[in-house]
Parts: C-alpha cells; structure tokens; sequence
C-alpha cells in the first residue's frame, strides 16, 4: 500500500465511523419526519472539514483530490445521511473551478436546464438577461426540485448566449417545497434580486451537469452496497425449514446477481474517478497522443475527451462523458438492487420500522435524480451512433448489409475517449 | 463491507497501451482489407485460422507474456489484455491459439518444468503449437471433481484411461491438459489425488470424436483415452495438486475480455447500420431523433462499458498478483449474460428493416445467426452461471 493509499484508507474510515455514529437508523428516520435534514451530523462534518474535500484551498475548500470527495459521497450513500454532503461537495468543486469564493454552509448545485433541475415558472436566462442581474429580469425564475434547497446555498449553472454563468443563491427558504421518496428535501428554488451572478468560463455548466451525475452516482454505489450488506446480514440471520436463507440455492442466486449489479456500478464509478486522477491520467494522456493518425476513431480527441475535466471544453462536445454511463448503469442497477433486497427481506423489510426502507429509497429516487437511466441510454445510445458516423463505418455498413462489420467507430470509441484515462 | 470490497480497485493500464493497440488495430485492419478474414460473432471458440495465428505470433502478439528466453516477448498482461480484447472486437479468428495463449502458456510458466517450459513455450510463441481443455467429463460438467479419467502409476510415467468431452478444437490441437485422478478421493475430500498432465494427442490409444454442434460446425470433441501412456515429463506442476492448479487458472478464465465481446461485432454493425439509416433519410428515424432506438443502444452500451471497466479491475489485480475470485466469477456472470442481451436489441432494433437470421446471410443477417445459435453457450462454458452465482453467494455470505 503506497502513502496515498494509506491516506485515503484513513480519511475513508474517519469519515464512516462519524457516520456510522450520527447516522443510526432513528436519527435518518427522524430527519426525514422532521425538518428533512439532521443538523447536528451537518456540524459535526463541517468541523472535520469533510464537508469541502475535494474543493481547492485557495477557494475555502479543504483541498484533496477527487478520491477523497468521491469516497465521502459512497460514505454518505451507504449511511443514508440525511444532510447536503455529496451535494456540496460537489458544489464546492463547481465554485473552485470557477474561480469563485465559496461560501460557508451547507451548499447545493442546480443546472438551469436539462438533466438536474428544470427551470419552473419563470424565464430561462439569457432571454431577457440574467437572471436576478438588473433588478427584475428572470426574476422569479425557478429551479425545480433542488436538493435541499430550503436550507442550502444553492450553486446554480448555465449558459446563455453570452456564455457560461453560475448564480449563488442564498437558501431563502422561499418557493415550493417538496421530497424525494426518501423525505430528502427537493425544493424550488427561487432566482432573486439577491442572487449573485458570475460570468464563468465556457465550460463550466457542463461541468456541472457532470459533476451532478458523478455524485449522484456515488450515493447510489454507496446506497447499493449498503443494500447487498443489508440483505447478505439478514439471509444468514434469517432461518426458514430450519436452516439460514443463505443456505437455499435459489436465495443464493438471486444474492449473487444482486451482487453483480453492485459490482458494475462500483466498478464504473471507480472508473470515472481515477479517469479524472492526475495519476492515471497522466501516462495515458500521453498514450492518447501517441495514438496518432493511426488511431481509427475519436479516440485521438485528445486526453480527457469524454471524461469530466473535459467537459464542455472545446472539442468535447463531439464525445459524451463516461459519466453519462456512470449515471446509466447507477440508474439501471439500483432498481435491480432495491428490488431484490426487498425480496430476499421479505415483509419484514417493507415495514416503517425496518431500515432497509432508508436505504431502497434513497435508490428509487436517486436513480431518477440527475438523469434516468432512460435519459442517460438515449444521450449515450446517440453518442455511440455519432461515434459510427464519425468513421464512415456506418456508411459502409448500410450499403453492404454489413458486410464490413467489425470496422465501425464503436470500439474505438468504447475504449478510448468515452472514459478515457483508464480505459485508454 | 464497504463500497469496493466486492471488486479490486481499478488501475491504470500501463504505458505504451494506447500504442500497442494502434499497432494491433493497424494489424487488424490491414488483415480485413486483405480479405484475410471476415469478422464473426464468437470467433474465440469457432475461428480457428493457423495461418492467422501464425501472422498474430509474427507480430509479437501470441504467448506474449513468455519471458523472451522461451521465446515470447516478455510483455505483460496487462498489455496481452489490450491485444486480446482488440482481436476480439474485430470478431478476428484467434480460436487456434486461444487456449495455448490464455492458458497453458500461463499455466506452464507457473507450474511447468523446466523441459516441459522448453519444449512447448516456444511453439506457443511462434503461433504453432494449439491445445484444448480437458476437464468436463461425461459424468462431470458443473461437478468438476467428479473427474473420472484416472492416471495409474507405470514405469516412469501414467497410464491413463477415461472420456473428456467439449473439447474444442481437440481434433486439431497438438495435446491436452488434462485434470485427472491419479489418487482416490480421501473420504470426502473429492479435491484430493487430482493432478494436471500434458498429454499429447497423437498416439495410439487417443481416440477422438467429433460433436457436431447445432451450427453445423465441428468445434467440440469426445476425446478417449485408452490405455494411453504419459511420461513423468508430461505431469504439469505437483502430482496431487491439480484441483488448485485448475482453480487458480479459473480467474483468468472467468473475467477475460472474452466473456463481454464474443456478440461485440453484431452490437458494432447494428449501431453502423442505425447510423447510416438515420443519415440517409435526414433527421431519421432510427438515428439521433429516436430516443427508443439510441437508448436501447446505451442500455447496451452503458453496460459492456461497465462490465468493461469490472474486467480491467479483475486483469489489474491479476497482474498485482491477487486472486480476486469473487469478482472475476461476477464479472462471467454478468458478461455473458450481456453478450446475450446484444442479441435481443439487435433483433428488436433491426425488425423494421426485415432483418432475419440466416446462416447463409451476409452482414446482420449472418451475425445474427452466428450469435443466436451460439448464445446457449455463453452462460455454460467455463463454469454454468448458476455455479458461479452460488460461488459468489457463498463468498459474500457463509465466509
């Protein structure tokens, strides 16, 4: 085990042991009856500094890379707690790539159109000006759905035709208000006169968009393992014909299957972290360079292509971020998950009582949160298409029936800029 | 358990990957626009090419993980990875070569002797030498350590006699690992007297039968043995430690690339065939403007690129030296189990345009064919599916 490795095996094991304390199932059970969040853990992580890994320094944040942040967010999936922590994780990495101070608090990030929160009642910015800029238009303006907008500093993104622009909003506590199946807060979040405008680099709201999907799936790997531990617990506890559910082959089964969804999500979220690691990345940017006028595909974009630093950066509105099948697969297994850990608890597991509900309902909302899978397969399935055109293969395709299969822009694709980095 | 315990974590591939596989898809290429071969579903059990064998080894990219003095090239396996999954994205034929290079190659390094390393290594490299599998029996498919071929001791060496049977390629290959009895079970410890040897194929007493599958082609074989002699030289590893042996090649077997890709060509012309319709009939209907067909694509997509990233983490740890089994049993199980999906989206996309399987076909209607007459082995061979779940199940729950 390396320095760093040790490192972030100490600041994984901080941070699940404070959750493990604060988050017990009565406490998550009670934030969610209660005022949607729990203030005490909120300080508690705040105190640690937990809350801004992640997050540049210079900026306010705690500093660390994205493992760090990435590993508190599986933390906080898998403890189900009940406070902004991924959310303003993600914030603060917004706000320190943009340049911009951040503030104190608990903070959460909104995209002004698309996948995330869609504008409510009001005018999209860039209709009129910005919104809360000179004192009226887009005033009014709502994102929907924001996670915990009523009490957090809501972080919004966009762009317009004069470019790319964040707003920080202050939690007003204003606009509709709403939950998610779990009782997390989902709030309107309403543009003010009060809100401060920033013009940022181009970029920067499609980083955010990425940013939302990455730590939306975190909390769903996280979520999804608790959900295996939960039902592997319970199926050796649980005696039936006298002997341990574990024992039955057919219960086996269905463990295991469970089990590869876990792994395929585990594994794809891994994936787009380390993709965005200077370590991993580094030998296979240059890797992607020497691919040269050889390489047959998209894959000699360049280094980070499809992967989150590259979002919306020139030339990588061509490719589509692996985060897109991040959030895909997150999506699409964490039904899966939910689904069988509830079969294999039986009807004890569907009570109010039992905390497996804390945990397959974060999954059941969280899958749709920050774009379905429906909305991720169609913006990936697209991509793929584009990738085949890209190379001509698709057009040999259609006149010969196919007949050069084997030579499309698929594969080139899959293996290189759609996550490149580890996947070069 | 904490997130990242099922699985190892990901590593980087090492550098001079994204070379090496410009180099191999320049090969690739190069090969198809000769007409050398056409690419099909499945070519690592049914495309058996010696001369394209031959060429591969040529290029470095047989048995390249053999240290250069046997021969090979010295690479490592993370770089036989890269190679073996662009060969098997290009539906390339590597089937005459595929056990010499995934297994005893890996296998003789570890356990062989030194003449034994000798005298086969090289060949492996060269693209010459092809062996096929001999553990299923009759009598043991799933129930591996119900083997009943049995080596009796004899003056300096075995005899041995007993049936294998899904051998592919054995009327072919030039010997045989073999896992056999060479002791009796201790009680109930069935994984006792099991021991591996080399067997070569050309020699009285070999019988070797052909079982046609129901493509029409010859790739599985009954294999007998009767009374066939094996000399000490042949015993790969420890007499007695077969079982281990075998188990631990299993890893590698189980999360290779070739447990995602063998329907990857169909999946490549199928999205080459959407695309090209949706260019030609402007806005298209199967193309961008269509959310049921794109995203019945990236259900597809999203998952081979995951399953993807699940067997680079398992190739990783294998080459760190772990034995991530429980992982490597999930990434087959999940695998093959998309190789098949592939098939139905492609069938459901491809309706419209009144594609159907024909064995006959060019283009999607062949490839059809050829993955959904293959498709029942996907989730059988290498160990059912249904064994590796309850070996997943037993890892994570009675451990």
């Amino acid at each position: 085990m390396t320095a760093a490795d040790g490192e972030r095996e100490l600041l994984r094991r901080t941070v699940e042991d404070l959750l493990a304390r604060h988050c017990t199932p009565a406490r998550v059970a009670a934030a969610a009856a209660g005022s949607g969040w729990d203030a005490s853990l909120w300080q508690a992580l705040e105190e640690t500094g937990l809350t801004l890994a992640g997050s540049p320094e210079e900026a306010g944040g705690s500093g660390g890379d994205l493992f760090a942040a990435a590993d508190i967010a599986v933390a906080a999936g898998a403890a189900a707690a009940p406070v902004p922590l991924a959310e303003t994780l993600a914030a603060g990495m917004l706000l320190g790539r943009a340049g911009l101070a951040i503030p104190s608090g608990p903070l959460t990030v909104a995209v002004a159109s698309g996948p995330g929160a869609a504008l409510g009642s009001g005018r999209v910015p860039g209709s009129g000006g910005r919104p809360g800029s000179g004192g009226g238009p887009g005033s009014g303006a709502g994102l929907r759905r924001v996670p915990y907008g009523r009490l957090a500093t809501t972080v919004a993104a966009g762009s317009d035709g004069d470019g790319d622009w964040l707003a920080v909003i202050a939690p007003a506590g204003r606009g509709g208000t709403g939950r998610n199946l779990a009782g997390e807060p989902r709030d309107e979040v309403i543009f003010g006169g009060d809100a401060e405008v920033y013009d940022v680099p181009a970029g920067t709201a499609d980083y955010a968009r990425c940013l939302l999907r990455l730590f939306r799936s975190l909390l769903i790997a996280g979520a999804a393992q608790r959900a295996l531990d939960l039902t592997v617990t319970y199926v050796q506890e649980r005696e039936q014909f006298g002997r341990p559910l574990a024992r039955f082959p057919t219960v086996q089964q269905e463990l295991a299957r469970m089990a590869g969804e876990v792994a395929l999500i585990s594994a794809a979220t891994q994936a787009a972290v380390a993709a965005e690691d200077p370590a991993t990345k580094g030998p296979a940017a240059e890797d992607l360079a020497a691919e040269g006028p050889a390489a047959e595909g998209p894959a000699a974009e360049g280094p980070a292509a499809g992967g989150l630093a590259g979002a919306g950066q020139p030339g990588a509105g061509e490719g589509v971020s692996a985060v897109v099948a991040v959030k895909a697969q997150a999506s699409s297994g964490a039904g899966v998950v939910a689904a069988i850990a509830h079969q294999l608890h039986g009807a004890i597991g569907t009570t109010e009582e039992h905390r497996l509900r804390l945990t397959t309902t974060r999954l059941w909302s969280w899958r749709d949160e920050d774009g379905s899978e429906a909305e991720c397969f169609a913006e990936l399935g697209r991509a793929a298409l584009a990738a085949a055109t890209a190379t001509g293969a698709g057009a040999e395709a259609g006149t010969g029936t196919g007949a050069r299969a084997g030579a499309g822009g698929l594969w080139p694709w899959l293996s290189g800029s759609l996550g490149a980095g580890t996947a070069v | 358990m904490r997130d990242g315990t099922l699985l190892p974590p990901v590593r980087p591939l090492p550098a001079g990957a994204a070379e090496l596989r410009s180099q191999v898809r320049g090969f690739l290429s190069a090969e198809r626009t000769a007409g050398r071969f056409v690419p099909a579903c499945d070519a690592w059990l049914s495309g058996w090419d010696e001369s394209f064998s031959r060429r591969l080894a040529d290029h470095g990219w047989v048995g390249m993980t053999i240290p250069r003095e046997y021969g090979g090239q010295g690479r490592s396996a993370l770089e036989r990875y890269v190679v073996v999954e662009e060969l098997l994205a290009a539906g390339a034929p590597v089937a005459a070569h595929w056990v010499s290079d995934r297994q005893v190659g890996p296998n003789l390094l570890r356990y062989g002797s030194e003449p034994l390393k000798r005298r086969y290594l090289p060949a492996i490299a060269q693209g010459t030498c092809y062996f096929a599998i001999g553990l299923s029996e009759p009598d043991a498919g799933s129930d591996l350590a119900a083997v009943r071929t049995t080596g009796t001791r004899a003056d300096g060496g075995w005899t041995v006699s007993g049936t294998k049977i899904w051998t592919s390629g054995a009327h072919r290959a030039h010997a045989l690992i073999a896992l056999l009895r060479t002791a009796p079970p201790d009680g109930r410890q069935r994984h006792v007297g099991l021991s591996q040897l080399l067997i070569e194929l050309d020699q009285p007493g070999v019988t070797i039968r052909p079982i046609i599958s129901m493509t029409g082609e010859h790739h599985f074989n009954e294999v007998v043995f009767d009374a066939v002699f094996v000399p000490d030289e042949q015993v790969v590893g420890t007499i007695g430690d077969g079982w281990a042996q075998v188990t631990s090649e299993l890893a590698y077997e189980r999360s290779g690339p070739e447990r995602l890709l063998s329907t990857f060509v169909l999946l490549d012309t199928l999205v080459g065939e959407l695309a090209a319709r949706s260019g030609d009939s402007g806005s298209g209907d199967l193309g961008s403007g269509d959310l049921g067909s794109a995203g019945a694509v990236g259900r597809v997509v999203a998952r081979l690129w995951a399953c993807r990233q699940m067997s680079l983490a398992v190739a990783g740890a294998l080459a760190a030296g772990e034995a991530p089994e429980i992982a490597a049993a999930l990434v087959k199980d999940v695998g093959t189990r998309l190789e098949s999906e592939i098939i139905e989206v492609a069938r459901m996309l491809t309706a419209t345009l009144r594609v159907e399987p024909d064995p006959e076909g060019s283009g999607m209607a062949g490839l059809l064919a050829q993955a959904i007459l293959h498709a029942p082995g996907f989730t059988l061979r290498g160990g059912t599916n249904e064994i590796l779940r309850g070996i997943v199940a037993r890892g994570l729950a009675l451990r």
